[in-house]
């Protein structure tokens, strides 16, 4: 059965999305992003040290990939729209992950300025994947204005925590009608395959793979665990009973008697 | 794709100021003395004339690397395969801009002559690659001149290369430089010369010495930098080591796009932000 997420036109056959920061060298991340075989990988862009020689990042990103820049370091809409325009005028991409983030302790996103930005950005044609607050009102702001997918986070970024947010991105997932993708916090593969289970289109992993002993491994592991929990997911989960429902027949005991 | 690198030394050859001398001998001695571009303004001459001139004038420039304009005609420049033309504000009328282009196609060079910092400002968005201002000084063929005044505002307010011309000389070069003027276009100053490739060599060396004194300090990632020598945002890249492919450039708060890069010099207190792609989540 065919089980593909479409974005932008883009066909994702990996629901897992993999971060490209905090590798220790650019070739442990291209050898990560090959076990993985994600679809959609994010970057972020900066200003460049002159001082310092670094190759291009895209050179290291598997060809097949849509490439997602984020906005990182933007405090309001209008730092996001530089960034998303600075970052479509390399030509590498339309794709946009807005951040607009206030907060240095949470990194918790600014919701309404992050609407602000999608409102723009959608109009200049670009494929906007907002980061946000597992907020549902704001969520259906965002599908009026033309986000491609709502990314809801699980708990700070680079926290580990797992998915802190669940029940909110639950609500999220039945009620929007467009990919909700958990970004932000996932610390394990049975974090990302929770929410693969609970529904979620696709999640968002960098730091939990990046920092890893192993980063190829664990890019691997987290791959399996999307995969799996998808698979959970479209297989149908039976309810929730509280008490035993036995799995093995009731009959043909090897008793005295069978009653 | 860039259509013009330099506008250092333009020269414009025109017959009936040559005191006798011949447009390919004046054309070939100011080729050996540097000149970047060479224009070919004729008003008077004879269709059939002027087209074997302009095909001859082609052929050399094209054999030494120099770009041939010529004057007033899209048709000429299209039968000699020059390398663009140039429209005086009163030619306009005859050949409008776009119909210039619709002949010459996007691939050639389009210069327009402005006479005042209101058409220069005009010009700026006209489908134009290069603006000539003038006549800074007194010049047989206007009966008005500009003086050198107004030369830093005109810089300012150009935002296509900027080409000076009118009555410029070896005796009035140096105040024109100073006021920041980089590319000059000379006519009588050069053909009517003794030799005219020594005089061709004599601006060229002044103006290239011009730009290489050139200091001013432009904001780069937030930070002032001092630049030595007049650079465009490619000269800039390049001089700073980056790859140009994996940059990108805003130069004061607008996106340059990479091909325009050369198109764009930098200026005093211009502000730039480069740019590029990092790992990120």
């Amino acid at each position: 059965m065919e089980d593909a997420l479409i974005i932008g036109g883009k066909v994702i056959y990996n629901r897992l999305f993999i971060g490209t920061g905090k590798f220790s060298s650019f070739a442990l991340m291209r050898d990560a992003l090959e076990a993985a075989d994600p679809s959609v990988v994010t970057v972020a862009l900066r200003r460049v040290d002159a001082s310092s020689k670094t190759d291009n990042i895209l050179d290291y990103l598997p060809k097949q990939c849509a490439v997602m820049p984020n906005t990182s370091g933007a405090r309001n809409a209008d730092e996001a729209v530089r960034i998303a325009r600075l970052a479509q005028a390399s030509g590498a991409t339309n794709w946009i992950k807005i951040e607009v983030i206030q907060d240095n302790k949470y990194l918790l996103p600014d919701n309404l300025e992050t609407l602000k930005a999608t409102e723009i950005l959608v109009k200049e044609g670009f494929i906007v994947l907002p980061y946000m607050s597992p907020d549902l009102s704001i969520a259906r702001r965002l599908v009026d204005a033309g986000a491609a997918a709502v990314m809801p986070l699980g708990s700070p970024i680079g926290s580990n925590r797992g998915i802190k947010t669940k029940e909110l991105v639950e609500i999220m997932v039945r009620e929007i009608k467009i990919p909700v993708i958990v970004d932000a916090g996932l610390g394990s593969p049975s974090d990302a395959c929770e929410c693969m289970e609970m529904g979620c289109a696709a999640v968002l992993v960098n730091t939990a793979i990046a920092i890893a002993r192993d980063p190829v491994n664990m890019a691997r592991a987290f791959k399996d665990a999307v995969s799996a929990g998808r698979r959970a997911y479209l297989a149908g989960f039976g309810s929730e009973k509280n008490y035993a429902s036995p799995s093995s027949p009731l009959t043909g005991f090897l008793r005295k008697e069978d009653h | 794709m860039l259509k013009v690198k330099d506008y250092s030394l333009y020269l414009v050859i025109s017959e009936e100021y040559a005191l006798g001398k011949d447009a390919v001998e004046i054309a070939e001695l100011a080729i050996a003395g540097g000149v970047d571009i060479i224009q070919l303004r004729e008003k008077n001459k004879h269709r059939d004339k002027l087209i074997k001139l302009a095909v001859e004038l082609s052929r050399i420039c094209k054999a030494n690397s120099v770009t041939f304009i010529v004057n007033d005609d899209p048709l000429l420049a299209k039968e000699a395969d020059a390398d663009g033309v140039h429209l005086g504000q009163e030619d306009v009328k005859k050949y409008s801009i776009s119909a210039t282009r619709e002949i010459i196609g996007k691939n050639k060079v389009i210069g327009v002559s402005t006479h005042s910092l209101v058409e220069l400002e005009k010009a700026n968005s006209e489908d134009v690659d290069y603006i000539a201002y003038g006549p800074i000084y007194p010049t047989k063929t206007k009966d008005y001149f500009l003086g050198a005044g107004d030369i830093k505002a005109a810089l300012s307010v150009a935002k296509k290369p900027l080409v000076f011309i009118g009555g410029i000389n070896l005796t009035n070069l140096d105040e024109i430089l100073a006021e920041g003027a980089r590319n000059i276009a000379v006519i009588r100053g050069i053909i009517q010369a003794a030799d005219i490739s020594a005089m061709a060599r004599n601006f060229k060396h002044r103006i290239m010495q011009a730009k290489k004194e050139t200091k001013m300090i432009i904001k780069i990632n937030g930070k002032d930098q001092v630049i030595e020598g007049s650079l465009n945002l490619l000269e800039l890249v390049i001089s700073k080591k980056l790859a140009p492919e994996s940059v990108v450039l805003e130069h004061n708060l607008s996106i340059v796009p990479k091909e325009e890069w050369e198109n764009v010099s930098l200026r005093e207190n211009d502000s730039l932000e480069i740019v590029s792609f990092m790992g990120g989540g």
